[in-house]
């Protein structure tokens, strides 16, 4: 698939708002992955050729950081933070509770390709523990019935 | 005291307006009208502020380091990548209060002769990162920020830069190399950022709560800050408290406040009025201290004196039902998924210290294993190409110090000696 | 003395330069410190940490690698810590790397083994599941990737990027999942990939030429020079049972190849042990090839050559020894009796080979490799230099991107060293001369408004840049003195640029570019029609001159061109050709023209390796011996003399082309007599000047380059 036409014209942007070009390779890759929901090899390779880098350095360089999915995922990733402070207010529970209710295992994504469930290292929002973010949002103190209600919401967001 | 969070009962201090009411942007002026860059940074020096990042190296030493050659480019980079496990001071000094930190990092700019500056930010947050790009665009509106600053020649750009998820890019010259769009691989040193760092360029790479102290101590002199805490540790210093504490959040407290009095004031003691087994004082990179160090202030040298670090004062309290193995294979895990594979030790020797520690949880370990962690860590500890190796040790060295009974019962009773959730239950769970 | 530190190490002490690394200063006091992922040729990255030492007032154990000796320090590498830091790096890189020794390649001479043995770990202490990885992976056709035995220490990719610049391979994921990849779908694309086969420390980068081909330890080692292009890359030939060539490897001469090699060179060895090489000699009978004895073979060449009297003609080779072309030449001069010898069956520009000539002879070109690397300008003019000497454009991209050198690429289409050029020119093919005499004249301020097919501005552009130069490094591709046309006016356009720069204070070394392997030395030894050996024009005293050398006077009139003896044959004016290693009927360009002309002839001899397509159409083929089975020498484009040595026993029945004239002039009754190839390149030495003073043995490892004084 195709960098779309809008995206194509934010990474461009991106291209000159820094000393160097090749600083525009994390914001062109976020930009990627919100355009085809993961850094596709044929995006990366769009990227590659827009930014003037090698390929093998634009790979190189998604692969390094976690956010950026290599495979397609879900329309939300569930990304649960398993990091000490959360683990000890049991997001290892939440965890086990998302894959038994969504019925995937971590990694996996639903049949109906809305949920990819996931774990991550640590959030940095401690305070809150556990903590699941998903899309933009972080998701606090959570409790398996306020995952109820989550999935409920994004269920319903992603119907409308 | 309170510095950094003195306006937080103040409603919407985050508007740039109400900011302004303040009295903020008062100590931009007064830097920029009638302080030289020599000036602030004596200021800054005299104030003993040291990096709130986890090194704590004297920040007025950091900028003096950048050479005064006006034809050279300087850069400032604010380090928002707040990746250390349990410290998040950092997302609630951006979100909350986010033109205190725009207006400490102009102040820098003005001392260190840079006219352009970044906040490279964790990529998880978003929210933060809109909030700042907001609040700069705000500033520049207003003047703050751009060119021709308050009506001086000083010229600042400020941009958010959002990191991907990657721990070890908190490490400054990992930052750097990510900033610049390398694999956030750190890099050799020398030569020294300070030298040659972003783009080959002098930069000076600062936490965020480093630099939301500045405004303040240019505000009040270098003096009034360093009546603040104690004779080393100046100041103040924002605690993250989370773990089994009733009061999980962010406490400002003066420098050198006994850890006893943070525990169990400020977060209302150990959740479900259970005994404190162990925390970590300063993010999971730092030594855990036990019952036996409740009374040791929240220092620098205080902290080193009594086997551990201050580090980034990320606390997580763990109570007496907590498995400590346990505890320390989550935090082990976190090193080896971190590690950013660059050397040896690091890459290779995280993952074995994971090995071990499963298989003693799971109860196959041998009881060869616990001194076999411990000369691993100490192998990785001081060899490694930077600290995140270091960091990686210490859950380990300290857990087995500390605990290294518990570890034998693991193996002599070929498992997990603690019931159920072994201290990883939900809340009232 | 302030440009010198003193140190200690492990209680030595040595002086060396600012700036130099500790392992450096270690290794010239002879003290061994292990490494991996530390090259000399490549900027230290520290990462691998196998080559820790203490240093006093240091916390911690530093890298040497890394660390840059200052005065007073002291190093130790003896003590038991240090010895302990070396064991357990090792132990970590053992735990995930598979122990298939038996069956890598690279067992027996494999780093990590060989660290393992003096300063490794009796054994291991892990007990958990080794790392996985899918395995092996092709990066390419050439290269072949074991990502589990990869220990990650990077070099192949800093080779590609720092060396090479064509940084197709990269690293891949993060800490313990780490792995060197290529972009999917985007292999391995590089002139230099072999390289980083060499430069792996583990049996990780494979060559897929050479993989599962022999064990090191019973393979002979051979120094030689590649036969592939006029650079003359120092090479080592690995051959088993003395019989069979199983790969080259660099061998680093730091004035011609810094230790690398290009993929065409390197992996252009299994042409030797070819099922398909000729092993007998043929001669046609009723219309057919037939295998013949060498008795019968060398009657019916010789008695077909003699023939054709005055009317017959030698093709010698660029990629055959001197002394192969030596003899050759003297064979067709004295035996067959002719001058109409050539190197190639290119057509020349009228006066082209006289220019070549007048610059070698005149010491213009006198330049060497290693001035790419010392000048702070660099003019390319006429080759594209990253396809036909490809590990010189390594010395161009090191001079710009390290150096800051000035690249001025001049050449008809935007071939890779364009993207380095500070200024390219892209003259229009034919238009040499105009190109070079705009330049000339733009450098004394008289730029014309174009030349050559290009701008007024983009002349003077280069020029500037010239204006500025201290020490100027040009090259000069033989082709646009010798085949474009007006290559004496080109010539004489860059006498004069280069005497006006000259004049002005700038230091120029010239140096001819010559494609083939031995283009110069076959030109050096005599294989040009209008010049007898040692450029010595043909003329009645250079005649007798070279008759009082040989003892048999030679023909006295010039003889014709490569390119003559192909439009001579279609009407008849030569009848008969003897072809050395050369296939013309499969010229790039002129195939059709060439092949229509051989089909003319009534007479074809053709010794070379595989029945060529010129060899089909032969009457009588010699099969001849590669240079792997060989001794001899060649002349590289710098004009170094360098020596090739023999690798494995000759293939069946074919034999070395000296023997074969050897055996040719006997069948003809001539008296050439050399007990060794030495005797004939003595010979040489005798008679090309150039060559004077020169013996096989003086040439060395590492080659003689042969001067003219200006």
């Amino acid at each position: 698939m195709k960098i779309s036409g809008e995206a194509q014209r934010r990474i461009l942007d991106a291209k000159t708002r820094y000393p160097s070009r090749s600083s525009a390779i994390l914001p062109a890759l976020h930009i990627l992955e919100e355009d085809q929901g993961y850094v596709t090899e044929e995006g990366m390779a769009e990227i590659a050729g827009l930014l003037d880098m090698p390929m093998s350095d634009v790979g190189g360089v998604a692969s390094f950081y976690s956010m950026f999915m290599q495979r397609p995922s879900g329309t939300y990733r569930l990304d649960v933070c398993r990091t000490l402070s959360c683990a000890l207010l049991g997001s290892e529970h939440l965890v086990d509770y998302l894959s038994e209710k969504l019925g995937i295992k971590v990694g996996e994504t639903t049949p109906d390709g809305l949920f990819t469930l996931r774990t991550v290292e640590c959030l940095g929002d401690c305070g809150k523990a556990p903590v699941m973010m998903a899309g933009d949002t972080y998701y606090e103190d959570l409790t398996p019935e306020k995952l109820d209600a989550i999935l409920d919401d994004l269920r319903r967001k992603a119907e409308a | 005291m309170r510095i950094l969070f003195k306006h937080l009962d103040v409603p919407d201090i985050d508007d740039m307006d109400v900011y302004i009411r303040e009295g903020g942007y008062k100590a931009l002026e007064k830097a920029l009208k009638e302080m030289s860059p020599d000036g602030v940074i004596q200021a800054v020096t005299k104030s003993g502020l040291r990096g709130r990042g986890g090194a704590g190296f004297p920040t007025g030493k950091k900028w003096a380091f950048i050479p005064k050659d006006p034809s050279l480019k300087k850069y400032l980079c604010c380090n928002a990548d707040e990746s250390e496990p349990g410290t998040f001071k950092d997302r609630e000094l951006i979100v909350r209060n986010p033109h205190q930190l725009i207006e400490g990092m102009a102040i820098c700019c003005y001392a260190i002769g840079s006219e352009r500056a970044f906040i490279y930010i964790r990529g998880e947050y978003i929210e933060p990162a809109r909030k700042m790009e907001q609040a700069i665009a705000k500033a520049s509106n207003r003047g703050f920020l751009g060119e021709r600053i308050l009506g001086t020649d000083f010229n600042l750009q400020i941009q958010v830069y959002r990191g991907a998820g990657a721990y070890i890019c908190g490490e400054e010259s990992a930052l750097l190399n990510s900033l610049e769009g390398i694999r956030g691989e750190p890099r050799l040193r020398p030569p020294f950022p300070a030298i040659k760092g972003l783009y080959e360029s002098p930069t000076v790479i600062n936490n965020v709560e480093t630099l939301a102290n500045v405004p303040h101590i240019v505000l009040n002199g270098g003096e009034w800050f360093a009546s603040i805490g104690t004779e080393k540790s100046t100041g103040t210093k924002v605690v993250s408290m989370s773990g089994h504490v009733n009061n999980p959040g962010n406490y400002e407290v003066d420098m050198g406040t006994p850890v006893r009095e943070i525990i169990f004031e400020h977060a209302g003691g150990i959740l479900g009025g259970k005994r404190l087994k162990a925390y970590v004082p300063g993010g999971s990179s730092v030594p855990m201290l036990t019952e036996k160090h409740l009374d040791v202030g929240l220092d620098f040298e205080s902290m080193l004196a009594a086997g551990s670090m201050l580090g980034s004062a990320g606390f997580m309290v763990m109570n007496e039902d907590t498995c400590i193995v346990r505890a320390t294979l989550n935090m082990a895990r976190f090193y080896a998924h971190e590690s950013c594979g660059k050397c040896t030790p690091c890459r290779e020797g995280t993952s074995w210290m994971v090995e071990m520690l499963e298989s003693i949880e799971e109860g196959t370990g041998k009881m060869g294993y616990i001194d076999r962690l411990v000369d691993i860590a100490n192998n990785i500890n001081g060899r490694s190409f930077c600290a995140l190796g270091d960091a990686s040790a210490m859950p380990v060295l300290s857990s087995i110090e500390h605990f290294r009974d518990e570890y034998e019962t693991h193996v002599s009773e070929r498992g997990c000696p603690f019931a159920g959730d072994r201290g990883f239950a939900l809340r009232g769970g | 003395m302030a440009d010198e530190v003193n140190l200690t190490i492990d209680g030595r002490q040595i002086t060396v330069p600012k700036g130099t690394l500790v392992i450096e200063a270690a290794k010239k006091l002879g003290i061994e410190i292990p490494i991996f992922c530390y090259h000399p040729k490549m900027e230290p990255v520290g990462a691998c940490r196998q080559c820790l030492v203490e240093i006093e007032g240091f916390p911690k154990p530093q890298v040497s690698c890394s660390t840059r000796v200052a005065d007073g320090m002291v190093v130790r590498t003896n003590t038991p810590e240090v010895k302990q830091m070396w064991e357990i790096v090792l132990e970590f890189l053992l735990i995930n790397h598979p122990l298939d020794c038996p069956v890598c390649d690279r067992g027996g001479e494999c780093p990590l083994q060989d660290n393992t043995f003096r300063y490794g770990p009796p054994d291991s202490r892990f007990e958990h599941e080794k790392r996985h990885f899918e395995k092996p992976v092709a990066l390419s056709s050439l290269v072949v990737l074991d990502r589990e035995r990869c220990i990650l220490c990077f070099r192949c990719v800093r080779f590609q990027r720092e060396i090479a610049d064509q940084p197709d391979i990269q690293v891949f994921n993060r800490g313990y999942g780490d792995y060197i990849g290529i972009f999917p779908g985007r292999p391995f694309d590089s002139n230099f990939s072999g390289n980083t086969i060499e430069l792996c420390p583990v049996g990780a980068l494979l060559s897929s030429v050479f993989r599962f081909r022999a064990r090191p330890w019973e393979m002979t080692s051979t120094e030689s020079i590649c036969p592939n292009c006029g650079v003359g890359c120092n090479i080592r030939v690995n051959a088993r049972n003395f019989r069979r060539v199983v790969r080259y490897l660099s061998r680093d001469n730091p004035e011609v190849d810094g230790g690398w090699l290009c993929d065409r060179g390197r992996f252009d060895s299994t042409f030797i042990n070819d099922p398909e090489r000729l092993t007998k000699p043929l001669v046609r009978r009723n219309g057919e090839l037939r295998e013949a004895t060498w008795e019968e073979a060398l009657e019916a060449a010789v008695d077909g050559m003699k023939a054709a009297g005055l009317r017959a003609a030698g093709i010698g080779s660029a990629n055959r020894t001197n002394e192969q072309n030596y003899l050759f030449q003297k064979f067709m001069r004295l035996v067959i009796g002719t001058n109409n010898i050539d190197y190639t069956m290119e057509p020349m520009a009228p006066g082209g080979t006289d220019a070549l000539v007048a610059g070698l002879t005149s010491g213009f070109f006198s330049g060497s490799i290693r001035d790419v690397a010392s000048s702070d300008v660099i003019v390319s003019f006429g080759s594209d230099i990253s396809q036909e000497l490809p590990v010189l454009d390594l010395w161009i991209k090191k001079a710009v991107r390290k150096n800051g050198s000035k690249l001025i690429f001049a050449y008809p289409l935007r071939a890779e060293l364009a993207k380095y050029a500070s200024s390219f020119l892209p003259y229009s093919y034919g238009k040499e001369a105009g190109f070079a005499a705009g330049l000339a004249a733009a450098f004394v301020g008289k730029a014309p408004e174009q030349a050559g097919g290009l701008s007024g501005d983009e002349i003077e552009s280069a020029a500037k840049i010239l204006s500025e130069a201290k020490i100027v490094a040009l090259l000069v591709s033989r082709s646009v003195i010798e085949s474009a046309p007006d290559g004496m006016e080109t010539y004489r356009a860059l006498e004069s640029l280069v005497g006006t720069l000259e004049a002005r204070g700038a230091r120029v070394q010239v140096m001819l570019l010559v494609d083939g392997a031995n283009t110069q030395g076959g030109m050096d030894v005599g294989l040009l029609p209008g010049y007898y050996p040692g450029y010595r024009k043909i003329d009645e005293s250079s005649c007798s001159e070279i008759a009082e050398l040989w003892g048999a006077e030679p023909p006295p009139e010039p003889g014709l061109t490569g390119w003559d003896v192909v439009r001579e044959a279609r009407n008849g004016g030569v009848l008969a050709l003897w072809v050395m290693g050369q296939d013309p009927a499969r010229d790039l360009v002129r195939a059709k023209e060439i092949a229509e002309a051989l089909g003319k002839l009534d007479f074809l001899v053709v010794q070379d390796y595989f029945l060529t397509e010129t060899a089909r159409m032969a009457n009588v083929v010699l099969p001849s011996c590669t240079f792997a089975e060989t001794k001899g020498t060649f002349t590289n484009t710098e004009r170094r003399v360098q020596r090739i040595n023999q690798a494995i026993y000759p293939m069946s029945d074919s034999d070395s082309d000296t023997d074969i004239i050897l055996k040719a002039a006997f069948t003809a009754g001539a008296q050439f007599e050399y007990g060794r190839i030495e005797s004939i390149f003595e010979e040489i030495a005798r008679v090309v000047p150039q060559y004077g003073g020169l013996t096989f043995d003086s040439i060395g490892p590492f080659g003689r380059q042969w001067e003219v004084r200006r």
